[in-house]
């Protein structure tokens, strides 16, 4: 008979950093749904936000764009870190990019007044999505080091 | 687009998005003792209240703009 799991100890999951990275990148917020269950309720709630965020800015036909990649552009600087930041915003960002280049109706329109506006939501969603990655890469680390004083 | 409707809608998209920005950050400074949704709205209000700040300094130093 296999003996009886210890339930006066809350279970302290540690998932690999790497795929929390990744899997929260990907999906914004999922990397709280591979920590432990009292996480839940806050991913889901960052997974929405973001997401709405996001959807709210396309809405506005912003969106990816891809940048010039050049010194020379004048706008070099604000275009290519807006770039880089939406990028961070995980598959909603890679779709609106996917769109641009295959110019659906859905992709950002920067002859649209409301263009910059958009873009800016876009951009948002990414810093946000930055930070709830590293938030649960904090709280894995805490029930990591949680766990392993729980054991000594 | 009307420059009202535009100025409005900038005005409200500045205050949608520190409330975005407040719940994620407050949410990950909020001590287990605080109740997360005051120290979320308060985390807001500081953001708002930094914003208008930084308005009110550029507002004013327009003023001194060469035109």
């Amino acid at each position: 008979m296999p003996p009886a799991r210890d339930t006066s100890q809350p279970m302290h999951l540690h998932a690999n950093p790497c795929l929390l990275a990744l899997l929260g990148w990907l999906v914004p917020g999922s990397g709280f749904f591979l920590l432990d269950r009292k996480y839940r309720f806050r991913g889901i709630l960052f997974l929405v936000v973001i997401h709405a965020t996001f959807v709210a800015g396309v809405a506005l036909r912003g969106g990816a764009v891809w940048p010039s990649w050049s010194f020379a552009d004048p706008s070099f600087i604000v275009n290519d870190l807006t770039f880089l930041m939406q990028m961070l915003g995980g598959w909603p960002a890679l779709f609106s990019l996917g769109a641009h280049f295959a110019g659906w109706s859905i992709a950002a329109d920067q002859a649209h007044t409301l263009y910059e506006l958009g873009s800016f939501y876009c951009l948002v969603a990414g810093a946000l999505n930055y930070f709830v990655v590293c938030q649960s890469l904090s709280r894995n680390r805490r029930a990591a080091v949680e766990r392993l004083a729980n054991n000594a | 687009m009307n420059l009202s409707l535009f100025g409005i809608l900038h005005i409200v998209s500045a205050i949608v998005l520190t409330g975005v920005v407040a719940l994620v950050i407050g949410l990950q400074e909020a001590e287990p003792k605080q109740h997360p949704a005051r120290h979320v709205l308060g985390c807001w209000a500081k953001m708002l209240g930094g914003l208008l700040c930084i308005g009110l300094i550029v507002f004013v130093l327009s003023l001194f703009s060469c035109q």
